[in-house]
């Protein structure tokens, strides 16, 4: 079985005390744990702790693993243990932030989400199982978190995320949002789906073309001038007419949030490969 | 980083309670039941045969001293089986523990084997070991209880918030 290890310039000797201290730290654990009742637990659980120590030290390389050492794994481990309780509080302010100001579209999932998510303070566990997600989250969202992410971590960026998209959505008439998702899906209100998604992507494809952007109206009138526009386009023309457009949705909706310009300009990043793949067919058909 | 258990540094962690146990045979001797040095230490490398087999980690002190002071009593332990029958109660313990799903404290769980050792089994390690089990998870069943922990944060951790459910 191979030791808690680092990728690494310490040397052995440095790297076999912090692990020592590490798990000295484990046993303190484990004792608070089994409040005294028992003299050990099954392995499984003795890894979950350890997952959970290493995030509260959050040692990303050995730089931060020398730091940890020199101020004292048990110091480092409390000061580690206060910030997720921290970042928990916040994760509960952000919770009840975005709960306060979500569209006025009613989608199931993200409804389901954001309920798993607010009781994320209360069953969230930061000193044994800090590293776990406890929430159940089928709302999928637009630029998706980093799965490297983990705990109260994910949680805050997952809510973040969350947040931007809502921000945009709620710059957009709700009834004019409803045509855009009922011609995505017609059952957009109950499928595990992105409701941001769509009227984004409308919204710069209708500044691409220089109609209305608030009106979110896409026919086929606008879906010929779009091809017309971009058929003789080489990916790089693609991307930079997309990422123009992009910005012609934060000057019109007069975006001034620097996290709500990036996630546009992310959307229409994420839109060049689909554009490309679906004019290419165009051609070919 | 990985958070892989090394079995060397859990050994080595774990307190070795050879004096502890040694300590045990002045309260045992007047059941005229005592054990060699060479015992003890055997009954520390099953300690962590035992553990391994059952897949559990142990940082502090064993469970051997509270065996020996749970069971030395028994009138089914002589001096010829003493240290084979701890090895395999310890063995056994380990594997209850994990099996029963960490649910009983270590005494509760001792006090059950020592309560089917003394009494149905009479002194038979093949049938606390066969029977042991089932009568653990009686015991659990007869005790399991609804936390209802949905409960509790939504009224005390929430309630102010209720008008806000979704």
């Amino acid at each position: 079985m191979s030791d808690v290890s680092l990728s690494t310039t310490l040397n052995i000797e440095e790297q076999a005390d912090f692990q020592t201290e590490i798990f000295k730290l484990l046993a303190v654990l484990v004792a608070e744990y089994t409040k005294g009742k028992s003299t050990s637990i099954p392995e499984s659980l003795a890894k979950e702790f350890m997952e959970s120590i290493l995030f509260n030290l959050r040692i990303t390389d050995d730089a931060k693993a020398i730091e940890v050492m020199t101020n004292g794994i048990h110091e480092s481990f409390e000061k580690g243990l206060s910030l997720t309780k921290r970042k928990t509080a916040l994760a509960r302010r952000l919770w009840k932030k975005i709960f306060l100001s979500r569209p006025d579209l009613f989608n199931y999932s993200m409804l389901q989400t954001l309920s798993s998510i607010k009781k994320f303070p209360v069953i969230y566990d930061c000193c044994f199982f800090a590293h776990q997600n406890p929430c159940e989250i089928d709302y999928q969202l637009c630029i998706p978190v980093s799965h490297e992410l983990k705990g109260v971590d994910y949680i805050i960026e997952y809510l973040r995320h969350l947040f931007v998209e809502n921000a945009i959505l709620n710059r957009f008439d709700p009834e004019n949002c409803k045509p855009v998702l009922d011609n995505y899906c017609k059952t957009w209100q109950t499928e595990v789906l992105n409701i941001f998604e769509p009227v984004a992507e409308t919204a710069v494809m209708l500044a691409l073309i220089g109609e209305d952007i608030k009106s979110l109206k896409i026919g086929e009138s606008e879906l010929t001038k779009i091809y017309c526009i971009l058929s003789d386009s080489t990916q790089t023309e693609l991307a930079a007419a997309l990422n123009t457009a992009a910005r012609q949705v934060i000057k019109t909706m007069s975006i001034k949030s620097q996290a709500q310009k990036v996630y546009l300009l992310r959307v229409a990043e994420n839109m060049v490969p689909r554009f490309a793949c679906l004019l290419k067919k165009q051609v070919d058909y | 980083m990985d958070a892989q258990l090394s079995t060397h540094i859990i050994q080595a962690l774990a307190v070795k309670d050879c004096e502890l146990v040694s300590q045990c045979n002045q309260e045992t001797s007047k059941y005229g039941l005592t054990l060699t040095d060479k015992e003890i230490t055997q009954l520390q490398v099953q300690r962590f045969e035992a553990l391994k087999s059952s897949g559990r980690v142990e940082f502090g002190q064993g469970i051997l001293r509270p065996l020996i002071m749970k069971f030395c009593d028994s009138q089914f332990i002589h001096k010829s089986n003493y240290a084979e029958t701890l090895a395999a109660l310890q063995e056994m313990f380990y594997y209850f523990k994990t099996e029963s799903g960490d649910y009983l404290s270590d005494n509760e769980l001792l006090t059950i084997m020592k309560s089917i050792f003394d009494g149905a089994a009479q002194g038979s390690l093949e049938y606390l070991n066969s029977m042991g089990l089932e009568t653990i998870c009686r015991a659990i069943k007869g005790c399991d209880v609804d936390e209802g922990d949905d409960e509790v944060y939504e009224d005390e951790e929430y309630g102010e918030e209720d008008e806000y459910d979704v």
